[in-house]
C-alpha cells in the first residue's frame, strides 16, 4: 500500500472488491490512538504500533521538565507586569467616572459650557453689530441675517413697520433722472432719485476695525434682533406658518408671554431700530410720490398669501425703468404658494424692506428679463436679505439697463423678478 | 487532572499563583515538547520556550476547562511551529535540520532503531518520519490526549479527516515497523 493509495475502510460503498476486516481494523485503530483502550491480545498485528504509541505518550523525562525555573521566571515577571497593567474593576471605574465627572461638571464643563454660549451669544452680538471681519460678516449675513459688512447705506431704519403695514400695495416709482445714482431713504418710507450720487458715497468706516460694542450700540443689536424676529413672526403669521419654536421662545420671552395677542402688540409697539452696522445717520431723502405699480406686480402679489410680503423680504418684483414713469414689471412667472411653503428656514426673514421704498432708475430702455435656466440665477444667494442693497430693491447694477436690480440682487445684470427672488428665498 | 482540580489551579494560575502555574506546566510541558520534537526536532526546546511565553501572556484571558485548555497551549505550539516555518522560508539555511519536515526523508534506520531502543524519543522518531499531517494527527490525538474533534480544530480540519489522516499514518507506522508485533515484543524482551 502507497502513500496515495486508500485503505479499504475509507470507501465503505465502493461495489468492488475490498479487503475483509476493514471496518475492524478501523475500530482497532480508533482503539490505538485512544489510550488504554487496545486490547493488543486481541490485535496481535498492531502491537508494534501500540507500543510505539504507549513509548511516545510515556511519563515525562527529566529533560522534558529542565525549563522549568526559567518558564516560572518569566511566568513571575509576567505576573509583576500583570499587576502594572490589571484593569480596574468596572465599579470602581463607574465611581472613579462619577466622582471625576461630579468634579469637573461644576467647574471646568461648566466654565467650557458658559465659554462656549458666550462665544457663541457674542459672535451673533458681534455679527448683529458688525463689527466682524467683512467674510465672517457676510457669511453672517448670509446665516443669521446679520447686516452685510459693506452695506451702510441702506438700513432697517429705513423700513417703518407700521408704514408697510399701512401700505401693502407696492409702489415702485421710476424717476427720469439723468444721473444714476440713486439713494435710498432711511427714515422716510420711500425711496427716490436724488440729483447727487453723494449719499451713496457716504463715509462708512471701517466696520472691521471696530473693537467692541459699546452700551448704545449693543442696546441697538437688540433691538434689531427683536425687530426682526417681530418681522418674521408677523410674516409667518400672515403666510399661515409658525415661527421657529426657539425663535418663538426668545420673542416671547422680549414681549413677555407667548400668546399671539401679546406678541403682536409687543411686535406693533417695537420701534424700527437702526443699524448698528451704520456708524452715521443715514442719509434722509424726502419721500417722493410713487407711480402706480404695474399689474404684473399686482398679478404676483396676488398669488401671494400675507400681502406685500416680498417687499421686505427683499423679493421684489423687477421694474424696469423706462423713460416713461410708467414702470414694467417684469415678472411674467406665478410664484406660487407651493413655492412659499418651500421656504426652508421659517424665521429666517429676508430682509427690511421699505413697504414704500419705490424702485428709482434711470431713464433706461426698457429691458425684458432674460429667462434663466439656471436653478439659482445669477447670485442666488446674494439678494434678498433686506440690508443689502439688493435686497432692498436698489441694486447698483440695476441703475443700468438691464432691469433695475431689484431684490433679487443680481451681480451679473441679470434682471430678477419676483419669482426669481422666491427662489432665492427657497435656496436660503 | 480531574475537571475542579483544574479549575482551582488555572484559577490560581490566572491569579498569579506560581506553584499552581508549575503544575500547569509539568503536566503539558512534556507532550508540547514532543509535538512539537515531531514537527521541529532541532528548535523543539525553543518553540516550547515560546509557546509557554505566549501561554504565560494569555492566561488571563483563558476560560474552559482542561480539554480546552490543552487544546488551548497546542494550538500555540503549532502556531509557533508555522512562524518559525515561515521565518525560515523568508531565510532559507543551509542546514539540513531547518528543513521542513514533510521534505525530509524517511530515515532508513528508524525502524531499526526503535527496534534496538523502543525509547520515548525513538517512538518520536518513528512518528516523526510519517507524513506530517499524519504524525500531527497521531501527536495530538495519543500524545496531547486530544478528542478527533479537538484535533481538527488545532488542523483545520473535520473530524472525519482527522481520523482518516490517523488511520493512515497508523498504517503507515505499522508499515515502518516491518515486523510482526509478537518479533517485536520478542526482541524488546530480550533486550530488557
Amino acid at each position: 500500500m502507497h502513500d496515495d493509495d486508500v485503505w479499504g475502510g475509507e470507501m465503505p460503498n465502493l461495489p468492488f472488491w475490498r479487503r475483509h476486516n476493514d471496518q475492524t481494523d478501523a475500530e482497532q485503530l480508533d482503539q490505538l490512538l485512544d489510550a488504554g483502550q487496545f486490547d493488543a491480545a486481541a490485535n496481535p498485528e498492531w502491537q508494534s504500533v501500540s507500543d510505539v504509541l504507549r513509548s511516545a505518550a510515556a511519563a515525562a523525562e527529566p529533560s522534558e521538565l529542565a525549563g522549568e525555573t526559567a518558564t516560572l521566571a518569566a511566568f513571575r515577571r509576567e505576573q509583576v507586569g500583570i499587576r502594572h497593567r490589571r484593569p480596574q474593576p468596572i465599579a470602581r471605574y463607574k465611581t472613579v467616572i462619577a466622582n471625576r465627572f461630579s468634579t469637573l461638571l461644576p467647574g471646568r464643563i461648566a466654565v467650557g459650557l458658559a465659554a462656549g454660549v458666550v462665544t457663541l451669544t457674542g459672535a451673533a452680538t458681534a455679527a448683529y453689530a458688525c463689527v466682524l471681519p467683512a467674510p465672517i460678516q457676510s457669511f453672517a449675513h448670509t446665516t443669521i441675517g446679520a447686516p452685510r459688512p459693506s452695506d451702510s447705506k441702506l438700513s432697517v431704519a429705513a423700513v417703518d413697520a407700521d408704514n408697510w403695514k399701512n401700505h401693502p400695495t407696492p409702489s415702485v416709482s421710476a424717476t427720469p433722472t439723468p444721473t444714476p445714482s440713486v439713494s435710498v431713504s432711511a427714515a422716510a418710507v420711500t425711496a427716490s432719485v436724488t440729483p447727487t450720487p453723494t449719499a451713496s458715497k457716504s463715509p462708512v468706516p471701517k466696520v472691521t476695525e471696530k473693537p467692541a460694542l459699546d452700551p448704545a450700540q449693543l442696546a441697538a443689536v437688540e433691538a434689531l434682533v427683536d425687530y426682526r424676529l417681530c418681522q418674521s413672526y408677523t410674516t409667518l403669521t400672515n403666510l399661515g406658518k409658525s415661527l421657529d419654536p426657539k425663535a418663538l421662545a426668545i420673542l416671547a420671552k422680549a414681549a413677555g408671554s407667548s400668546t399671539p395677542a401679546t406678541i403682536a402688540a409687543y411686535c406693533a409697539a417695537l420701534p424700527v431700530p437702526p443699524n448698528p452696522c451704520l456708524a452715521q445717520p443715514l442719509p434722509t431723502a424726502s419721500p417722493s410720490p410713487s407711480t402706480t405699480p404695474s399689474a404684473n406686480i399686482k398679478d404676483n402679489d396676488k398669488y401671494i398669501k400675507g400681502g406685500d410680503w416680498w417687499r421686505w423680504c427683499g423679493i421684489c418684483p423687477s421694474a424696469t425703468a423706462s423713460p416713461t414713469p410708467t414702470v414694467s414689471a417684469t415678472s411674467t412667472a406665478t410664484p406660487g404658494v407651493s413655492s412659499l411653503h418651500r421656504f426652508p428656514f421659517p424665521w429666517f426673514w429676508c430682509g427690511d424692506r421699505d413697504p414704500k421704498a419705490s424702485h428709482s432708475a434711470k431713464p433706461t430702455p426698457t429691458v425684458k428679463p432674460t429667462p434663466t435656466k439656471s436653478p439659482f440665477p445669477g447670485n442666488w444667494w446674494g439678494g434678498g436679505f433686506g440690508f443689502g442693497k439688493d435686497g432692498n430693491g436698489q441694486g447698483s447694477n440695476g441703475q443700468g439697463g438691464n432691469g433695475a436690480g431689484t431684490g433679487g440682487g443680481q451681480r451679473d445684470g441679470t434682471p430678477m423678478h419676483a419669482v426669481q427672488g422666491a427662489d432665492t428665498a427657497q435656496h436660503h | 487532572m480531574s475537571d475542579d482540580v483544574f479549575e482551582d489551579v488555572l484559577l490560581a494560575a490566572q491569579e498569579g499563583d506560581e506553584n499552581a502555574f508549575a503544575q500547569l506546566w509539568r503536566a503539558l510541558n512534556p507532550p508540547v515538547v514532543r509535538y512539537l520534537r515531531t514537527l521541529s526536532p532541532s528548535s523543539a526546546s525553543d518553540l516550547a520556550s515560546e509557546t509557554w511565553v505566549q501561554v504565560i501572556r494569555n492566561l488571563a484571558k483563558f476560560s474552559g476547562g482542561e480539554p480546552a485548555f490543552r487544546a488551548w497551549v497546542f494550538t500555540i505550539a503549532r502556531n509557533k511551529v508555522l512562524d518559525a516555518v515561515r521565518h525560515d522560508h523568508r531565510r532559507p539555511r543551509s542546514s539540513s535540520d531547518d528543513i521542513a519536515l514533510d521534505q525530509l526523508p524517511s530515515p532508513d534506520d528508524t525502524a531499526q532503531l526503535a527496534m534496538d531502543n523502543l525509547s520515548t524519543d525513538a517512538a518520536l522518531d518513528l512518528i516523526a518520519s510519517l507524513p506530517r499531517d499524519q504524525a500531527e494527527v497521531i501527536m495530538l490525538r495519543v500524545v496531547a490526549g486530544l478528542d478527533a474533534t479537538a484535533v481538527g480544530v488545532i488542523l483545520g480540519k473535520s473530524p472525519g479527516a482527522v481520523r482518516v489522516a490517523a488511520h493512515r499514518g497508523l498504517h503507515r507506522l505499522q508499515e515502518l515497523v516491518g515486523r510482526p508485533p509478537v518479533t517485536l515484543s520478542a526482541q524488546q524482551e530480550g533486550f530488557q
